[in-house]
C-alpha cells in the first residue's frame, strides 16, 4: 500500500547554519519527526547522539542510552512497532553489534533509521579516523536474504537533507534505512540551508487489514501500532498475514521472503538517485560516493585542465545502487575507475552492474579520500603518466 | 573571492579547534562558502593538532585543505610540522611569543606575540581569539566584521566579553605587526 505524505514546517527557523555533518544529521531526524532515540555512544557518532539529547528533549521525544548496540536496535524495533519515528547512530563496532536486529527489523517491517558514521576498521581499528568498509555490511551483515535501503551523502547539507530522506524511505517500504556516512562528512562544517517546510512521509495503515501481507503489487502492507487496538503478532519466525508462525510451511516462506525482497528489488529504480558531472564528452568515468566523490569532484575538474576527459557518476544510493543510471553514464566512456576509503567494495557492485574491467582506486590509510590519489591512480593506470 | 585555504594548527588546549570553527563561523556570516575540519583524536591533546578552513564565493568541492594559502602558528611544534607547507607567495602567520621562525622562501612571515598579549589581558585561553583575529586582519581572508559577529555567537556566556577584548587585541597587535 501507499504511504501518505504530510507537510510541515522545518523545526529550525529557515536560514543558513554552520553545523557538523554529525548534527545535520541529528537535525535531519528532528526534521523528519524522529520521536525516538536509543544508541550507545561511539566515535565518531557520539555528536549526533549528544544533539539528540538535547533536541528530543525540546521536542518532547524520547531517548534511552542503552546498554550496547544490541539493545540499541531492539528498542528501536520495539518503539516502531510502538508508532514511532526511531532512529539510532553507530559506527563500525557498534553496527556489528546490530545485525542480529537488524535481520528481525527486515523481518517483521519496523521501519527504522540508522545512522552509521564509518570509521577505520576492521574490528575497533581507529577510532577518529575515516573509513568506508561497511558498505556490504549493511546490505547483507545479517544473515540470508532480506533487503534494505542505503543512502551516502557527501556534504554536510547531504546529511541534513539524506537523514529526512531515510526517515521517509523507511516508513513508505516499511524497511530498515542506512544513513552510511563516514568520518570525514560526519566531523566536517559546513553550511547548511534549512528550507521552509519538510515533507514527513508515513507508514501505510488500513485499520483491520493483514500486517504481513498486501495483494497491493508495491509489497509493503499498512502498518498498525501496539495500542490501536488491534491484535498484533510480532515475530522473527516465518509468518503468514497475520503474523502466526508458519515454520514448516514453504509456500508461506516463500510469499513472506519473495516479498520482503521483492518490494525493495522491484522499487530499486524508484528508489535509487544519481548524479553526474562533466560526463557529456567523458572519455574516463569515475564512480565515487560518500567524502570521496567530494575528492573525485577536485579530481575530475584538474584532469580536465591537463586534457584528460574525466567525469563523475555519484549514487546517492548505494543500496539500490542506481545501475540503470550507472549504465548510461559508463556506455561511451573508455575505462571506469572505482575510488574507496576502503580495499575495493562498491567497485565489486559496479563490475557485476557494467560486466566490465573496473579498476578500483583505493586509499586505507585512514585519511579522508585525497584528489591527489584520483588523479594518480587515474594516470597510472590509464597509462597517462604526466 | 576565490577558493582560499588556512591552516590553524597548534597544540591541544589553546583552542585551535574553536578558532577553525570560528573562522568558518565567520565565513558563512560574510556570505562565503565554507568547509572547515579538523585532527581529532587522543593525540590530539597536547601535542600537534590543527583545523583547516577553506573559504570560497564559488561552491566548494573539495572541503579539507590541500595547500594553505595561509598557516597560522601557535606553537613551535605546529610550526615546524606545517609552516613549510604553504603555497609559494603565501603567509605564515606565527605566535612570536612562542615560535622561534625559520627560513621559508618565498613566503610572507609576520610574528603577533599573541600568548603574551593574552597573559597581559588575564586569560591565557584568548591567545587562539588574538591570533586568529590579527591574521585574518593582515590577509583580509574574511570581513572583521563577520568575525566578530561569530565570535559573539560561538562564546559561551561567561567567555563573550574576553574574547571580545582578546578581538580588538588582536586588531591591535596586527596593526602594529604590519608597522
Amino acid at each position: 500500500m501507499k504511504h501518505t505524505v504530510e507537510t510541515v514546517p522545518a523545526p529550525l527557523p529557515p536560514d543558513d547554519y554552520f553545523m557538523m555533518g554529525d548534527e545535520a544529521s541529528a537535525e535531519g531526524a528532528i526534521a523528519a519527526g524522529c520521536n525516538f532515540f536509543a544508541g550507545y555512544p561511539i566515535t565518531p557518532s557520539s555528536e549526533l547522539m549528544v544533539r539528540m539529547v538535547h533536541r528530543l528533549k525540546e521536542t518532547n521525544g524520547s531517548f534511552i542510552q542503552m546498554e550496547d548496540e544490541i539493545g540499541s536496535i531492539s528498542a528501536l524495533i520495539g518503539a516502531s512497532w510502538a508508532g514511532a519515528r526511531p532512529m539510532t547512530t553507530t559506527s563500525g563496532p557498534g553496527l556489528s553489534l546490530m545485525m542480529e536486529g537488524i535481520g528481525y527489523a527486515a523481518m517483521t517491517e519496523a521501519p527504522l533509521v540508522v545512522v552509521d558514521i564509518q570509521r577505520a576498521g576492521p574490528s575497533t581499528g581507529q577510532a577518529t579516523r575515516p573509513g568506508s568498509g561497511d558498505i556490504f555490511q549493511v546490505r547483507f551483515g545479517s544473515h540470508s536474504d532480506y533487503e534494505i535501503i542505503a543512502l551516502s551523502p557527501w556534504s554536510v547539507q547531504e546529511a541534513y537533507d539524506l537523514t529526512i530522506d531515510a526517515f521517509n524511505l523507511a516508513e513508505a517500504y516499511r524497511v530498515p534505512t542506512f544513513v552510511l556516512a563516514d568520518e570525514s562528512i560526519g566531523h566536517l562544517r559546513e553550511k547548511v540551508t534549512i528550507g521552509e517546510t519538510v515533507e514527513r512521509w508515513h507508514r501505510p495503515t488500513a485499520p483491520g487489514m493483514p500486517p504481513f501481507d498486501t495483494d497491493d503489487e508495491n509489497g509493503v502492507p499498512p502498518m498498525p501500532a501496539f495500542g490501536q487496538g488491534e491484535r498484533l503478532l510480532v515475530t522473527g519466525s516465518t509468518h503468514d498475514a497475520r503474523g502466526f508462525r508458519k515454520t514448516q510451511d514453504s509456500a508461506a516462506h516463500q510469499r513472506l521472503v519473495g516479498r520482503l525482497v521483492g518490494k525493495i528489488r522491484n522499487a530499486a529504480e524508484k528508489i535509487a538517485r544519481y548524479e553526474t558531472y562533466s560526463l557529456e564528452d567523458a572519455e574516463i568515468l569515475v564512480v565515487a560516493y560518500g567524502f570521496s566523490a567530494r575528492a573525485a569532484l577536485e579530481a575530475i575538474s584538474e584532469l580536465r585542465r591537463d586534457g584528460v576527459k574525466a567525469g563523475l557518476f555519484r549514487p546517492l544510493t548505494l543500496w539500490p545502487f542506481p545501475e540503470a543510471g550507472l549504465k548510461l553514464a559508463a556506455k561511451s566512456v573508455e575505462r571506469v575507475f572505482v575510488p574507496e576509503m576502503n580495499w575495493g567494495q562498491v567497485v565489486r557492485e559496479v563490475e557485476r552492474i557494467l560486466h566490465r574491467d573496473v579498476v578500483p582506486i583505493t586509499q586505507v590509510d585512514g585519511e579522508g579520500m585525497r584528489p591527489q590519489s584520483i588523479i594518480d591512480g587515474v594516470r597510472g593506470r590509464a597509462g597517462m603518466n604526466s | 573571492m576565490p577558493r582560499r585555504e588556512i591552516l590553524i594548527c597548534g597544540f591541544g588546549g589553546q583552542g585551535v579547534i574553536f578558532a577553525g570553527e570560528l573562522l568558518g563561523r565567520a565565513g558563512i556570516r560574510a556570505g562565503l562558502e565554507t568547509g572547515q575540519s579538523a585532527s581529532y583524536g587522543s593525540e590530539a591533546r597536547g601535542s600537534a593538532c590543527h583545523a583547516g578552513v577553506v573559504l570560497s564565493s564559488e561552491p566548494i568541492g573539495y572541503p579539507k585543505v590541500r595547500r594553505p594559502d595561509v598557516v597560522i602558528a601557535m606553537s613551535q611544534a605546529a610550526y615546524d610540522r606545517f609552516a613549510s607547507t604553504v603555497k609559494p607567495g603565501g603567509r605564515v602567520i606565527f605566535d612570536s611569543h612562542l615560535v622561534k621562525r625559520g627560513e621559508i622562501d618565498d613566503v610572507e612571515q609576520i610574528g603577533v606575540p599573541a600568548a603574551s598579549l593574552a597573559t597581559r589581558l588575564g586569560r591565557k585561553g584568548v591567545a587562539n581569539v588574538v591570533m586568529l583575529t590579527a591574521a585574518m586582519e593582515i590577509t583580509g581572508d574574511v570581513s572583521m566584521d563577520a568575525l566578530r559577529e561569530a565570535l559573539g555567537e560561538q562564546s559561551p556566556e561567561k567567555y563573550r566579553e574576553m574574547n571580545l577584548k582578546a578581538f580588538d587585541e588582536g586588531m591591535a597587535a596586527a596593526k602594529a605587526a604590519l608597522e
